[in-house]
């Protein structure tokens, strides 16, 4: 192209290439409003640019979920790890917690009582379902001897039989062949408590005349200084007075439910203590 | 190995897992499922020394069996042995006439055993004690299939521990090569 013969065609180029944008720059105003005739490119330039947003945010995100997906499944785990350590360390804290309560109490009867006491823990049970033995921890090392008292803070037990060195067993008192001799704490009437498997037991030999309610605390005779006097048993769950027999058929519930017991105290000598007025003191409280 | 070292080897064997399955019910079994119901697992020794075709031995195992079995109960001995050794008659009576190998023959054995062994401690505590047994009929028919269930799974380690240390008297396992 020869520049210096000039031509329409050359000087449209040159206007189009120099003068406009000079123009152009020149006349440049900023305006908050596009105008017009922009607005239609204004709209679809806009429209794009959204579309395209939209698009490349949606991968973005799934990208970056993607990604963060095993970091995610990771922290995820660890959380769950810490969360079931937490809830292990809760349940323990828990079990703990009731325990200690448990052996504080003990310690606070052990230590308040004249009785010689050792504590030890439930181990086993009897081999037989119908009959209602446990086993524990503690046997003739520990100073148990067999008809020893078998108790808890709430209530007698039962007593041991075949101690061995290390463990003993307690034939509770809800074993048919249990006896222990018990007392109607409101009115004084005497009785033997037998036992009638799982089910509870009885108070036999008590006399047709006395008086005795369904609601009633048996509480230990104390007279062979195995269980302390005045220690509950049972409540009185029916009275019959049967029309042939000379005393009343009392049925009983007994205070402790062997399937709940942990710990045990064994009355190694109960030193004739009589808590009978502790008990009544208790209860009136 | 000597055979009489094999023997008294097999004796102490056997005799330690009656213990071990003893205490096993009543210590492990208790610590987990409490008061529930638990197998009779030693009568699964019981049922299968009670199976076994030297009769003089199978007494003997069968009373040592019941007598460890004493020591973790409180019911007597003598109802113990009462109850087993009407088990132990019927096993034998039933082992001489119908007889075949397997775990299954040893599961039926033993539950009827076993309902044997319930079926006469019932009648003889009913007839000989003076505080008789409560009926229990849910937890025995339960402890019955329990012992049973057991019997199926423990059939073949009982065996193999049997066998390993039996050598030229005929036993149980040479009784099903007999037949």
């Amino acid at each position: 192209m020869n520049f210096v013969n000039l031509n329409l065609r050359k000087v449209v180029f040159f206007i189009f290439v120099f003068i406009l944008p000079l123009i152009t720059i020149n006349m440049e105003q900023k305006k908050n409003q596009t105008q017009w005739f922009n607005e239609p490119f204004s709209w679809l330039t806009s429209q794009t640019q959204y579309l395209f947003y939209d698009y490349s945010k949606g991968v973005k995100d799934t990208t970056a979920r993607y990604v963060n997906l095993v970091n995610i499944k990771k922290e995820n785990e660890l959380l769950k790890t810490t969360n079931n350590q937490l809830q292990t360390q809760l349940l323990k804290f828990d079990e703990v917690i009731a325990e200690n309560n448990r052996l504080k109490s003990m310690l606070e009867f052990k230590q308040n009582s004249k009785m010689t006491l050792v504590s030890a823990q439930i181990i086993g049970r009897d081999l037989i379902p119908d009959h209602n033995s446990l086993t524990i921890n503690k046997g003739s090392d520990d100073g148990i001897k067999s008809g020893q008292a078998v108790m808890t803070l709430k209530g007698a037990l039962g007593y041991i039989y075949k101690p061995s060195k290390r463990t003993a067993h307690v034939l509770l008192m809800t074993d048919r062949y249990a006896v222990i001799d018990g007392v109607i704490q409101r009115s004084r009437a005497q009785g033997i408590v037998e036992g009638k498997g799982s089910s509870g037991a009885v108070l036999k030999y008590v006399e047709r005349t006395e008086d005795v309610k369904p609601g009633d605390l048996v509480v230990t005779g104390g007279l062979d200084n195995i269980f302390p006097k005045g220690f509950p048993i049972a409540i009185v769950e029916a009275t019959e007075k049967k029309h042939v027999s000379v005393s009343l058929k009392v049925e009983l519930k007994p205070l402790v439910d062997p399937d709940k017991v942990e710990e045990v105290f064994v009355v190694v000598n109960a030193a004739h203590e009589d808590l009978s007025e502790a008990l009544k003191t208790e209860t009136n409280n | 190995m000597k055979k009489n070292k094999k023997i008294v080897l097999h004796v102490i064997l056997f005799l330690l897992l009656t213990i071990l399955s003893s205490a096993f019910q009543s210590v492990i079994w208790y610590q987990f499922f409490g008061h529930f119901v638990a197998p009779y697992f030693s009568f699964i020794l019981f049922t299968y020394f009670g199976l076994d075709k030297d009769s003089w031995r199978s007494l003997i195992y069968c009373y040592g069996i019941v007598y460890l079995n004493s020591f973790f109960t409180y019911s007597s001995i003598g109802m113990l042995y009462m109850s087993s050794m009407v088990s132990f008659v019927f096993l034998f009576l039933v082992k001489n006439r119908v007889y075949w190998p397997g775990p299954a023959y040893f599961t039926i054995m033993t539950s009827a055993g076993l309902f044997l062994f319930h079926l006469t401690y019932i009648i003889t505590s009913f007839t000989s004690e003076s505080h008789t047994t409560p009926l229990m009929i849910f937890q025995r028919l339960l402890q019955i299939a329990m012992t049973s269930v057991c019997a199926y799974f423990f059939y073949e380690i009982i065996k193999k521990l049997d066998t390993s240390l039996k050598s030229s008297t005929l036993t149980e396992i040479k009784g099903e090569a007999h037949g």
